[in-house]
């Protein structure tokens, strides 16, 4: 019963996941493709959660549902005449049919991948394994990944000068 | 709980050096009103760094992932060299194309300390971080001239196909992390060789994922798409920025990956490479011929000397990854050079960027033209010229790995060439001019010619001291 | 198969069955006491703005027109419904009940006193700065999905302004972490009980003054009611709705200021508690249940979101702006800075 009710959780979970995802790709309105994606990352936050990565799947949503998404859905809702954009989905049978062999190919790839490799996770068996990952992830970062860390802070100041460059130009 | 152990800050210290300055540059920029105070103030960060450089210990440090050695100074010394260059070529054309503004130089010093950590990056985090760290600072510097849409469109372009490659980047890292369980370059070799994993699918799949994100970065065909445009919308001094630059730190990523993480896969990577360095070769040099644009023309030479610069790669021996080296750091030299020629062409309303304009030019200029000639020449490969050395290294290192056959094409590519960089010769010195061209030549750009003239002549005489320098350097890799 | 959920779902080895009959009959109390409060927030909000501009407010259902919330409701319920004829109308009808859902989900992780939370999460103070922002769907969608000028103005604002002050909200929380070293919300105020003020407010008074602001800033209250200020925009985002689902929208608004009191009294006023200063010198005190405290803290907020409705005008637009980028993220940066100065200080290590 136990394992039974979590499976179901996990494929509500992992449906509302994919499911959007298709809306994504076909809808001929933009805003609904944009508005299907916070499905697909709420899912995947959900997926985060099942895979023992609490901190993860709350910063999924903080980050993609709280930022990303709106700054993309401000983009669409701040563009002029995007309604009158009527060939967003019109692939040519040709691209359709390539993108869908290598889309099969990755597939594929990645499922044989999947199947043939012995990989390595922290398992669960292990003692040291990590319930909560929040404190770890603390502790890790200002040990064994400080560059990164430091890097990282960096990046985003270099980012933030950047983006400062681009729209205040283009003001004046 | 781990505890926190102050790591080892001074294999690090040219880069927190160049950190502070980069933020200097930044908070100057409010000070100062003269930008050329700024140009000044980071060619001086830039000399103090190179200064540091040199007291550095030669170790590892951040648990393995920073590594300080010959290998990332020497290829630190290619960016430092590519600052001081760029910032004396661009000083006087930012007023002309009228974006002089402060941001440029910290973010040329940004796009620099993420280059400097993508040589010394022992891991893979490190690696992917320093390479968006200069991604980034170089999407915004190609887009710098906000209200042209050239450059708006060059700045779109790498950018969407720059972020294309670095998901690319992602998926061989998080591959490789799920089949060895870490990022550390030597941790991965190590685990491939213990639990002979050498013909893993997945360890082919990151493999080729890896080769495809450096491609990118490195504009190889057929990841070459963004380039043309990318380099003849750029504003002219950040195209000699990104083909330096970003090339550069993209073999040395290459070489440090392919020859330490995937040492053990040598033989399925040069599969890989062989094809992609002669595609590059083929299509870069062919597709030049046709060009009428002067920098779109240099865009397919970049494409194509990345194509040779492969071709040390693919040798996967230390005398191949030395003549790599080596033939950077000359390309660095004529390839900017060629570009201060073009800066000095670019005069208010006059853009001077189809090769055209270069008719008649030994008569009206002839010291422009002499220059020009030299650095054709050096690109063509022509002795007694640096370029010329360069090519011979590579040849040679590729001839001993055994690469003989593509070492004939190379050459056979390596003619066509001439064809298009001598064509520019040919309308300097036989064409009579139609306009008269006038030159915004400058001090600060006279240097830069001067360093680069006489580097590329200097190297190409004599030649052993440099590559005895890159060979050193590699002894420790 | 799964720690967090199970730790969620069975603590301990009761029964699963049980557990779950357990968990049910809590958020079944929880919702239904939350929405009983909103209920009655709006009859206080009427109360005391009406005394406050001397008229008396509600006072015809019922004795002193206690009754006035279930008439308002009953009167909500039985209107119809009217969908504007050019309305995008999945999304209108998907935005109101986002909103509305995402304000619910927040009271899963708010300890109302010791040991009474739905799901006692590690992480669960970013669980509520991640449902707060899903809240800023179901107004932006309904704004653009209502087909209205005024929606549409209304939305966009409330957008930008709820991720604007989102930043500044997250980064005065900073402080409170770092002082209490979890994002659990018990153990935050157990921190505070154990800490010698007792509350985090006297230490924190940078970050709680930002808190309060953004606070504002992200229910829409005014003085930064700009997505639905009436005198430029009718309505704002809900102009088009009616009925059930402007109901929604009403109680998800009440429901987010619910919960913004709430994070207040957990973070910065010791949640259930009271500090040990105050009971030592008046023993008896301390026999008074944590949910009386906690109650009185989050209704003293809620006064204070009505006092200062009564009081100030609304903002402009670039002075909301400017307020939340200029000075409240500076100010809550300053805080983090000089609380993890003071906090390597204490435990010796600068």
């Amino acid at each position: 019963m136990n394992i039974e009710l979590k499976e179901i959780v996990f494929l509500c979970v992992a449906i509302m996941t994919i499911l959007p995802c298709f809306i994504v790709a076909f809808s001929r309105n933009i805003l609904h493709s944009a508005f299907a994606l916070f499905f697909t990352f709420l899912g995947t936050a959900g997926l985060y959660f099942f895979l023992d990565a609490d901190f993860l799947a709350v910063v999924q949503v903080i980050i993609y549902i709280g930022g990303v998404l709106v700054l993309l859905l401000f983009a669409i809702l701040l563009t002029r005449n995007i309604e009158d954009i009527k060939t967003t989905n019109s692939l040519s049978i040709k691209h359709s049919v390539l993108a869908g062999i290598v889309s099969l190919i990755i597939i594929g790839g990645l499922l044989y991948s999947y199947i043939s490799n012995r990989w390595v996770f922290p398992l669960r068996e292990n003692p040291d394994y990590p319930y909560f990952t929040i404190k770890e992830l603390g502790d890790l970062l200002l040990t064994k990944y400080l560059l990164p860390f430091e890097v990282v802070s960096i990046l985003l100041l270099a980012v933030l000068i950047g983006s400062l460059v681009i729209a205040n130009r283009s003001v004046r | 709980m781990p505890e926190f152990v102050m790591p080892d800050l001074a294999p690090v210290m040219p880069e927190i050096v160049m950190t502070i300055l980069a933020l200097v540059t930044l908070i100057a920029d409010i000070i100062f009103k003269r930008k050329e105070t700024l140009a000044i103030l980071s060619i001086a960060s830039v000399v103090l760094v190179f200064f540091v450089l040199f007291g550095t210990p030669f170790k590892t440090t951040f648990n393995g992932m920073f590594i300080a050695d010959g290998y990332s100074l020497f290829f630190k010394l290619i960016f430092l060299l590519n600052v001081v260059l760029t910032v004396l070529i661009s000083m006087r054309y930012l007023v002309i194309e009228r974006v002089n503004f402060g941001e440029y130089y910290s973010l040329i010093l940004f796009a620099t300390l993420g280059m400097m950590l993508m040589a010394s990056a022992g891991d893979l985090i490190v690696l992917y971080l320093g390479l968006e760290l200069m991604a980034l600072s170089t999407y915004i510097l190609a887009g710098f001239i906000t209200y042209d849409m050239k450059s708006n469109e060059a700045a779109m372009k790498y950018f969407l196909l720059g972020a294309f490659a670095s998901a690319f980047l992602l998926y061989g890292i998080s591959m490789i992390y799920g089949l060895t369980g870490t990022t550390d370059l030597n941790a991965i070799s190590e685990y491939i060789i213990l639990n002979g994993l050498t013909a893993n699918p997945v360890v082919m799949l990151s493999m080729i994922l890896f080769a495809v994100a450096f491609s990118f970065k490195i504009a190889a065909v057929p990841f070459h798409m963004w380039a043309p445009d990318a380099y003849e919308g750029a504003p002219t001094s950040v195209t000699a920025f990104m083909s330096v630059g970003p090339k550069a730190a993209g073999f040395a990523v290459l070489g440090r990956v392919f020859l330490i993480a995937f040492g053990s896969v040598r033989m399925d990577w040069s599969a890989v490479l062989i094809p992609i360095a002669i595609l590059t070769m083929g299509v870069g040099n062919i597709v030049a011929l046709s060009q009428t644009n002067i920098k779109r023309m240099l865009a397919y030479s970049s494409i194509a000397h990345a194509g040779y610069a492969l071709l040390g790669i693919i040798a996967g021996t230390g005398e191949g990854l030395a003549s790599v080296m080596n033939y950077l750091l000359i390309y660095a030299f004529m390839n900017i050079g060629a570009f201060a020629v073009i800066i000095m062409l670019r005069t208010e309303g006059f853009k001077g960027d189809t090769i055209t304009d270069y008719e008649g030019l030994a008569k009206s200029h002839p010291l422009a033209a002499a220059l020009m000639l030299v650095f054709m020449f050096s690109l063509t490969g022509i002795p007694p010229t640096a370029g010329f050395m360069g090519k011979l290294y590579i040849f040679m290192s590729a001839v001993y790995a055994g690469y003989t056959w593509l070492v004939v094409v190379a050459v056979i590519f390596s003619a066509i060439s001439a064809y298009f960089y001598l064509r520019i010769v040919m309308y300097m010195y036989m064409r009579e001019p139609k306009e008269s061209v006038s030159l915004a030549a400058t001090p600060a750009l006279g240097i830069a010619l001067a360093i680069t003239a006489a580097a590329v002549i200097i190297i190409g005489v004599l030649p052993s001291a440099v590559v005895s320098f890159a060979r050193a350097a590699v002894a420790g890799f | 198969m799964n720690t967090i959920l199970e730790t969620i779902i069975a603590p301990g080895s009761i029964d699963f069955a049980l557990a779950i009959g357990i968990i049910l009959v809590k958020i079944a109390v929880v919702i239904a006491i939350a929405l009983l409060h909103v209920a009655y927030a709006t009859y206080f909000e009427r109360k005391v703005i009406a005394h406050m501009q001397v008229r008396l407010g509600p006072r015809e259902v019922g004795p002193y027109g206690l009754f006035q919330p279930f008439a308002d409701g009953i009167k909500l319920f039985f209107k119809e419904d009217i969908i504007p004829a050019k309305a995008d109308k999945p999304l209108f009808y998907l935005s109101p009940v986002i909103f509305f859902i995402a304000a619910l989900t927040s009271l899963a992780v708010l300890p109302f006193f010791d040991g009474f939370v739905i799901a006692d999460l590690n992480i669960g103070l970013l669980f509520l700065l991640a449902m707060s922002s899903l809240g800023a769907y179901g107004i932006i969608l309904s704004g653009w999905s209502s087909n209205s000028k005024f929606s549409f103005l209304g939305g966009l604002r409330a957008a930008s302004q709820v991720i604007s002050y989102e930043i500044a909200m997250g980064l005065s929380l900073v402080g409170v972490m770092i002082m209490a070293g979890s994002l659990n919300l018990s153990d935050i105020v157990r921190a505070q009980h154990a800490y010698p003020t007792g509350v985090f407010v006297i230490p924190q008074f940078l970050g709680f003054f930002v808190f309060v602001v953004a606070a504002f800033a992200e229910t829409n209250r005014l003085p930064f009611d700009l997505p639905e200020a009436e005198s430029e925009l009718v309505a704002g985002y809900f102009t088009e709705y009616s009925g059930f689902r402007f109901a929604l929208f009403f109680l998800g608004e009440y429901t987010g200021m619910l919960i913004m009191s709430s994070l207040l009294a957990l973070c910065f006023l010791g949640g259930w508690t009271i500090p040990r200063f105050i009971t030592d010198f008046i023993p008896f005190l301390s026999a008074v249940p944590g949910i009386v405290w906690f109650l009185m803290k989050v209704y003293a907020f809620m006064f204070f979101y009505y006092w200062v409705r009564a009081t100030l005008p609304r903002y402009r637009y670039d002075q909301l702006m400017a307020i939340g980028w200029k000075l409240l993220i500076p100010l809550a940066l300053i805080n983090i800075l000089i609380t993890g100065l003071v906090k390597a200080w204490i435990k010796g290590l600068l």
